[in-house]
């Protein structure tokens, strides 16, 4: 979805139509630029809404400095494909679950669109929707970190996410105590 | 103000109304909530009760960055912890996602983690508190409950416990009812999907008064196994329920529908085994799904009829058990496309009566077995206008059901391939196709098409599959009566072949050949098909395979001039290089016989091995 385009044509596009443009141009810490359904925009990054109503957006790239050219190039895509999605008619068909709630559970193409993201990449794209303040993505990707830790000991959680132990083993044995009921069956 | 200095201006209201002192593993654990840092609490409950400051509801959820020296140290083995340095409230929601145990358990983590679960929205599911063993201790599991409630400040997504603790502990149930962490309480659920009727129904009690505190803020309530007295019942209204379920639950006719349109934004319906009620109309703007299970009940008035009068909106009708015969009229529901049963535990009997649907219906799911106990029933239905242009049916097996292989099953009522021109999506299931039939069947828009406990002649499954010109993927499970497929489809992407136990007088499935299947990505087939030799002869996309075993009787795989006998290959003339994914399960893990194999797939990207022994 990257447009990358030189400075001269993003110009260009500028004069074109100033005011009833329908994509957004979005600039990251790297210089390069990306281009988004306004509508898509406005409707996923409470930020990105903020910004549209407000007119502070930049013709020539409005400037994303906390975000990567990889993540925001995540970012535009995530708005992108959400723009073109229709509620899928599987969701229809299948027999659905009465008892759970309905509205925080990530759709298909969600799911395939964090899974195939390296554990960086996903780390840099939660961090991007949140600067954003994307609740949607927000949502999807913190999906994806509780179904990476779910079913795992603390050890494997250490594991999977690099996380440094720093508790003594009396601390860690006072917390145990406390949480006695969390670890009943182990 | 440029977009940089508003977001920054943004971070900066974000971390003041977080405030979150830096976490600290010494901390004391019997503080009050009030040293904690409720950062989530407060947008929260700033977002729910509307009390936010009015320019900032949006942003209330913004999340603050985490506090700096939170950052996760890089460890010495190089990657670095990218999780710990995200903020509390990301942290929180992940940490939201997980099991009520699980989640608590994050604080064992690394001190960083020490306080986030107290941050996070609280999910108190009491099941998953039930631990593994036998009877259920439910003294320890209420007092779990208990400490839980006690030890989180709130805010609470999701409350479930059990029923039973109304009868046995009705004093501690409203105690926690009455908690403060339940405030603005979203979810309530007394367990429905479970059935633990333990009193006799003329002596279900009523909730405790404290159940109706959440009325203005929940979104999903399950009640289950008490009873709503009329009285009760009308002072309630559900502004905001989208969900609501009534299992096991005694109210009378008026109260039932004055329920229901207390919940003016209701999506989905379910009436599981409840009872009081004979007739349930229901003319519902918003209501997309309705489900219903009758039981039976002696000396109380039953559900039997349910009339649909008017409801623009719903899509699904779906019975979960009918003992009954459940007399179902729809008078208006033009969006209706799903009918059909989710089991049918102990046969079900739902006549569809003065069936008047509009609008095509899309699925029908019925369990296989009615075709053998209620054939004109099922006849019946598939004769119904409302199926007119079907595009998924799907006999499918309840899961006791599907070990049983009938031996001599009936052929499918007639009535079924009246949707050959339309169907997508089939699943045939627990049936016998008989010869002429799939001759002289067409079925053009077929993408999907499962065989389940069939019986049918190679010479009908041949035609069958042939006659399917668009399919795509093909499941084969249990079925018999044929002992050779031959494979040449140019549109075929996946095979399924699953597992194999039919040991009877009639031909058995024992040699799978792919001729030509220029488009085959996915072969797939369970480890126990005893014996199956399959041979691939050009499917040059083919990329995941699986699952080669070694034990049993060692089935046997022959790529083009490579064979393999069991995990063995036998002749290594050429190595196949079009898999990227393996599975292969050994009884006895070998890692030698594992290089062996990895060497005639050279291009392998994932493998997956079972193994029954290390």
């Amino acid at each position: 979805m990257e447009v990358d385009k030189g400075k001269g044509e993003a110009e260009e596009t500028r004069k074109v139509a100033e005011a009833d443009r329908d994509t957004v141009t979005l600039k990251s810490s790297d210089g390069k630029l990306f281009e988004v359904s306004k509508e898509a925009a406005a409707r996923l990054s409470t930020v990105l809404a903020g910004m549209i109503a407000g007119g502070s957006i930049d013709d020539n790239g409005t400037d994303l400095k906390q975000i990567g050219s990889e993540a925001l190039e995540n970012v535009v895509d995530y708005c992108n494909k959400h723009a073109n999605s229709i509620p899928s008619a599987a969701l229809i068909s299948s027999s659905i679950s009465f008892n759970t709630a309905p509205f925080k559970e990530p759709e298909e193409w969600e799911r395939k669109f964090v899974d195939r993201l390296s554990h960086d990449a996903l780390f840099d794209l939660v961090e991007a929707a949140n600067f954003l303040g994307m609740e949607r993505l927000l949502d999807v990707t913190c999906h994806k970190i509780s179904e990476m830790m779910k079913g795992k000991s603390p050890d494997q959680i250490r594991e999977v996410f690099n996380i440094k132990n720093d508790y003594t083993k009396e601390e860690l044995e006072e917390i145990r105590q406390e949480l006695a009921w969390a670890f009943y069956d182990d | 103000m440029s977009p940089a200095h508003r977001l920054a201006a943004l971070s900066a209201r974000g971390r003041h109304r977080g405030g979150a002192p830096l976490p600290c593993a010494k901390r004391s654990r019997r503080e009050s909530p009030e040293a904690n840092p409720p950062q989530l609490a407060a947008a929260e409950s700033g977002e729910l009760s509307g009390s936010g400051k009015p320019f900032e509801p949006e942003q209330s959820r913004f999340r603050e960055p985490a506090p700096p020296g939170a950052e996760g140290d890089e460890s010495g083995d190089g990657a670095p912890d990218r999780i710990s340095g995200l903020p509390d409230a990301i942290l929180g929601e992940v940490v939201s996602l997980l099991s009520t145990k699980e989640a608590a358990r994050t604080q064992v983590v690394a001190s960083r983690w020490r306080h986030v679960w107290r941050g996070a929205p609280l999910v108190l599911d009491a099941t998953d508190l039930e631990g593994k063993g036998w009877p259920v201790n439910e003294q320890a599991l209420a007092g779990a409950v208990s400490r839980i409630l006690s030890a989180h400040p709130g805010p609470c997504r999701r409350f479930c416990v059990q029923p039973y603790h109304l009868y046995d502990r009705r004093a501690t149930v409203d105690a926690w009812l009455r908690s403060p962490a339940l405030e603005n309480l979203k979810e309530l659920d007394f367990c429905g999907r479970r059935r633990y009727l333990r009193c006799p129904v003329n002596q279900l009690a009523p909730p405790p008064a404290s159940t109706f505190r959440f009325c203005a803020t929940l979104h999903v309530a399950t009640f289950s196994n008490f009873q709503l007295l009329d009285g009760t019942v009308e002072a309630l209204q559900f502004p905001k329920l989208t969900h609501l379920a009534l299992v096991e639950v005694r109210i009378t006719e008026g109260s039932l529908h004055n329920m229901i349109s207390s919940c003016p934004v209701l999506e989905c319906l379910l009436l599981d085994g409840s009872f009081g009620f004979e007739c349930l109309r229901v003319s519902c703007r918003r209501l997309q799904s309705i489900a219903v299970g009758v039981d039976l009940y002696f000396n109380e008035p039953m559900f039997r009829k349910l009339v649909i009068v008017d409801a623009p909106c719903l899509e699904r009708l779906l019975y979960l058990r009918d003992r009954m015969g459940l007399l179902v009229s729809v008078i208006s529901a033009p969006k209706l496309v799903t009918l059909g049963c989710l089991s049918d535990w102990r046969g079900s009997e739902t006549v569809f009566g003065t069936t008047a649907i509009k609008g095509p219906g899309r699925c029908f799911r019925v369990p296989a077995q009615l075709i053998h106990r209620v054939p004109d029933t099922m006849d019946a239905w598939l004769r119904s206008p409302a199926l007119d242009n079907l595009q998924e049916i799907d006999f499918y097996h309840t899961s006791f059901e599907a070990r049983v292989v009938v031996q001599d099953p009936l052929p499918p009522p007639a009535s079924v391939f009246r949707f050959s021109g339309s169907l997508r999506v089939a699943t045939i299931g627990k049936c016998h196709i008989l010869d002429g039939l799939a001759e002289t069947l067409r079925f053009p828009e077929l993408a999907h098409l499962g065989i389940e406990s069939v019986r049918i002649s190679e010479a009908a499954l041949q035609s069958l599959i042939s006659s399917c010109a668009a399919l795509e993927c093909l499941f084969l499970n249990k079925s018999f009566g044929f002992s050779c497929l031959w494979i040449n489809s140019s549109c075929l992407r996946s095979i399924g072949l699953g597992y194999e136990h039919y040991r009877g007088p009639l031909p058995w499935f024992k040699e799978l050949i792919i001729e030509d299947a220029p488009r085959l990505e996915k072969l797939l087939y369970a480890e126990s098909i005893a014996g199956l030799n399959l041979s691939v002869i050009s499917a040059p996309k083919l990329a995941t395979l699986g699952c080669l075993s070694n034990f049993g009787i060692s089935s046997r795989v022959l790529f083009g001039d490579t064979a393999f006998q069991g995990l063995r290959a036998e002749s290594l003339m050429t190595v196949v290089r079009n898999v990227k994914i393996l599975a292969v399960n050994l009884r006895v893990f070998d890692l030698d016989k594992v290089i062996d194999l990895m060497k005639c797939f050279p291009c392998l990207e994932k493998l997956y091995v079972k193994v029954q022994i290390l």
